[in-house]
C-alpha cells in the first residue's frame, strides 16, 4: 500500500512539473523583456538555487527598478533557466510551387502538415508524414538515394515546431485526418503522444525505427505481404 | 462580315436615341445597386478582416454579465497542450472610450495589437505615463483619467491603423490600479491555438475548466456576423426585387414596341434574306452593346457615389466604421448577370418570336 502511495505521489510531482514547463516557458521569455527593459547589470545567480533565492538576491543587487513580486520572479525564472530560441515552423520555409513528390499535391496549402527531407542537398517536402514515408521506405519507385539522405524533419501537431523525424513520437489510428486520410501524427515528446492518443482514440505509438512499409501502406487501407 | 458590321453600325446610331432612354435608366438603377452591394462587400471584408486578426479564443466568466475571470485559469490554460499567447485582458468603459489594459510584456494572441507593441519602443512607453490610440480620437494629445494623466505615444498612420476606433490600451497593470480593480481578476484572457484541428478539443478543455468558463472562438464569432449579413441581406433583397420589377418593366416596353416598328424591322430583315440565326445575333450584338455600356456606366456611377458618400449605407451596419470601396469582382459579376439575363430575354425572346413568322404576317 505505502509503495502505491509513493509512487502516486511521485508521478503526479513528475507529471505536475512536466504540465508547467510551458509556463516556465512563459514567464522566462517576459522575465527576458523585464530584464532588458527596467534592469541594468544584473547579477552572477547560481543556477542550482531556488527562484526565491534568486529573487533576493536580484533584489539585494538592486539593478532592477522597483519590480512587482510578479515581475521580480519572472526575472528570477529567466535567470534562472535562459530563454529558448524559438525555432521557425517548418511551413513557414515552404516554397510556394513546392510539390509532393507522392501525391502531387501543394505543400504550402496544409502547412500544419508540411514535412521534409534532404537529399543530396535537394529539399523534398510532403504532405504529411504518411507520404514521406512512402518516398522513405518505396526508394525504387522515386529517383534517390536512401544513402544520401541528410535531414528529415516533421512538424509537431500541436506546436507546428519543426522536430527531427527520427526523435519524434507517431500515433496512428486516430480519429485526426490529414490531407491525405489516415496519418501518422508526429509529436515532439512523447507526453504529447501520450495526450494526443487518448483525446483523440489514436491506437497506438511508435518511433521512426518501428515504422514500417505494412504500416503505412495500411493507414491507405492496403494490405502488404 | 464587313457590310453585317457596317449596316450594325449604321442601325445602332440610327436607333440612338431609344437606346440612350434605355442606357440612362439602367446605368442610374445599376449604379445604386452597386454602391449598395460594393459597399456591404467592403464592410463584410474589413469585418471579416479585423476578425481574423482577434484572438483564436477568448475566455470568458459566464457566471453573469461582467463577471471578471480568475487570474489562477491562466495557470491552468498553460497546462493544455496546443495553447499559445497567452494574454490577460482588462477592458473599462469610460466616457464613451474603451480602455483596454493589455499585458505589453507578454506575447499578444492579436496579430495587429503584437505588431503594434513590436514596432514600439517598450522602455520609454513603460517609463512613462503613456497610452495609445488613434489620435483622431482625441481632442488632445492627453487625457486625464481620475486625477492622472496620460500621454499619446507619438504613432505614425501605419501604426495607428491596427488599434480600433474609440479604444485607448494602456498597460494592464496601470489600469487596474487606475480603477481600483482586484489584480487578481481580468475581464478576460486570450490565446491562439496554432493548429486548428485542435480548436475543439481545447475548446471542450477550457469549458470544463470550471463551471462558468466560456471559451468563445474566432470562427463562432465570424459565423454570427455572417448570419447578421444574411439578416441584413433582405434590404438588399428588397432592392434586387426592386430591380427586377423595373427590368420587367423595361422588358413590357420593349415587347410592345415589337408590335409596331421592330416588328417591321425584323419582318424586313427576314424579306429580304437573313436567316433567323444572322437576326439573333444582330439583335443579341446591339443588346450586349447597351449591357456593355450601361454596365460600364453603372458601375462607374456606383463607385463615384461611394467615393463622395463613404457612409451611404453605413448607417445599416455600424455607425462608427468607415471603410474604403474594394473592387469586388465577384459581386460585379453578380450583378451583370442578373442584369444582362434579363435584359438579353427581354430582346432575344420577342425577337425570336416574330423571326420565325412569315416575313409578310410579321409586317402587318
Amino acid at each position: 500500500m505505502r509503495i502505491i502511495v509513493a509512487l502516486f505521489i511521485i508521478s503526479v510531482g513528475i507529471f505536475g512539473a512536466e504540465l508547467t514547463q510551458a509556463k516556465i516557458k512563459a514567464l522566462a521569455k517576459k522575465g527576458q523583456k523585464i530584464a532588458e527593459i527596467f534592469c541594468k547589470n544584473l547579477p552572477k545567480v547560481d543556477k542550482s538555487g531556488s527562484i526565491e533565492q534568486i529573487q533576493k538576491e536580484i533584489k539585494n543587487s538592486n539593478s532592477c527598478s522597483s519590480l512587482s513580486p510578479r515581475k521580480l520572479k519572472a526575472v528570477a525564472i529567466y535567470l534562472k533557466m535562459g530563454v529558448d530560441g524559438s525555432s521557425k515552423k517548418l511551413y513557414k520555409e515552404v516554397p510556394k510551387g513546392a510539390k509532393c513528390p507522392v501525391c502531387g499535391m501543394f505543400v504550402y496549402k496544409y502547412p500544419k502538415w508540411a514535412a521534409k527531407m534532404v537529399v543530396d542537398k535537394r529539399s523534398y517536402y510532403f504532405d504529411g508524414v504518411k507520404d514521406m514515408m512512402k518516398f522513405y521506405f518505396f526508394d525504387g519507385d522515386f529517383p534517390y538515394d536512401r544513402a544520401k539522405i541528410s535531414q528529415i524533419l516533421v512538424s509537431d501537431f500541436y506546436t507546428l515546431e519543426p522536430v527531427d523525424a527520427k526523435k519524434a513520437f507517431y500515433v496512428i489510428g486516430s480519429n485526426v485526418y490529414g490531407p491525405m486520410g489516415n496519418e501518422l501524427i508526429p509529436f515532439k515528446d512523447e507526453k504529447s503522444a501520450k495526450e494526443f492518443l487518448l483525446d483523440h482514440k489514436g491506437e497506438k505509438i511508435v518511433k521512426f525505427n518501428q515504422i514500417t512499409p505494412q504500416m503505412v501502406m495500411a493507414l491507405d487501407g492496403i494490405k502488404m505481404e | 462580315m464587313k457590310s453585317f458590321f457596317h449596316f450594325f453600325r449604321l442601325f445602332f446610331r440610327s436607333e440612338l436615341k431609344k437606346h440612350i432612354d434605355i442606357i440612362a435608366l439602367s446605368a442610374m438603377m445599376l449604379s445604386i445597386l452597386t454602391a449598395v452591394m460594393v459597399s456591404m462587400a467592403s464592410y463584410k471584408e474589413k469585418l471579416f478582416n479585423e476578425i481574423d486578426s482577434k484572438p483564436d479564443f477568448i475566455l470568458k466568466n459566464s457566471l453573469s454579465n461582467g463577471s471578471m475571470v480568475p487570474l489562477d485559469w491562466m495557470d491552468k490554460l498553460y497546462e493544455i497542450r496546443g495553447v499559445s499567447d497567452i494574454a490577460p485582458r482588462v477592458f473599462v468603459d469610460f466616457n464613451g472610450f474603451k480602455l483596454l489594459g493589455v499585458d505589453f510584456l507578454e506575447d499578444n494572441p492579436n496579430q495587429n495589437l503584437s505588431k503594434l507593441i513590436k514596432s514600439i519602443n517598450l522602455k520609454e512607453f513603460l517609463s512613462k505615463n503613456y497610452l495609445l490610440a488613434k489620435r483622431e480620437n482625441l481632442k488632445n494629445s492627453q487625457i486625464k483619467i481620475k486625477n492622472q494623466t496620460f500621454k499619446l505615444y507619438p504613432l505614425s498612420k501605419e501604426q495607428e491603423a491596427l488599434i480600433p476606433q474609440n479604444t485607448l490600451i494602456f498597460p494592464i497593470d496601470k489600469l487596474l490600479m487606475l480603477f481600483n480593480l482586484d489584480e487578481n481578476f481580468v475581464t478576460d484572457i486570450a490565446f491562439n491555438v496554432l493548429n486548428d484541428d485542435e480548436w475543439t478539443m481545447v475548446e471542450d478543455k477550457v469549458n470544463s475548466l470550471s463551471f462558468s468558463s466560456l471559451a468563445v472562438n474566432k470562427k463562432d464569432m465570424k459565423k454570427a456576423y455572417s448570419q447578421m449579413f444574411n439578416f441584413k441581406g433582405g434590404f438588399f433583397l428588397t432592392l434586387y426585387l426592386i430591380v427586377m420589377a423595373i427590368f420587367a418593366l423595361i422588358l413590357y416596353n420593349r415587347y410592345s414596341q415589337f408590335q409596331s416598328y421592330d416588328k417591321r424591322v425584323v419582318g424586313i430583315l427576314r424579306g429580304v434574306g437573313w436567316s433567323i440565326r444572322d437576326i439573333l445575333i444582330f439583335k443579341f450584338l446591339e443588346s450586349a452593346l447597351v449591357v456593355g455600356i450601361s454596365f460600364i456606366l453603372g458601375v462607374f456611377g456606383g463607385y463615384l457615389i461611394l467615393i463622395f458618400n463613404t457612409k451611404l449605407v453605413g448607417k445599416i451596419f455600424f455607425d462608427d466604421f468607415k471603410v474604403a470601396a474594394i473592387f469586388d469582382g465577384a459581386t460585379l459579376f453578380s450583378i451583370l448577370l442578373i442584369y444582362s439575363v434579363i435584359f438579353f430575354a427581354s430582346v432575344l425572346i420577342p425577337v425570336w418570336k416574330i423571326a420565325i413568322t412569315q416575313p409578310k404576317e410579321a409586317m402587318n
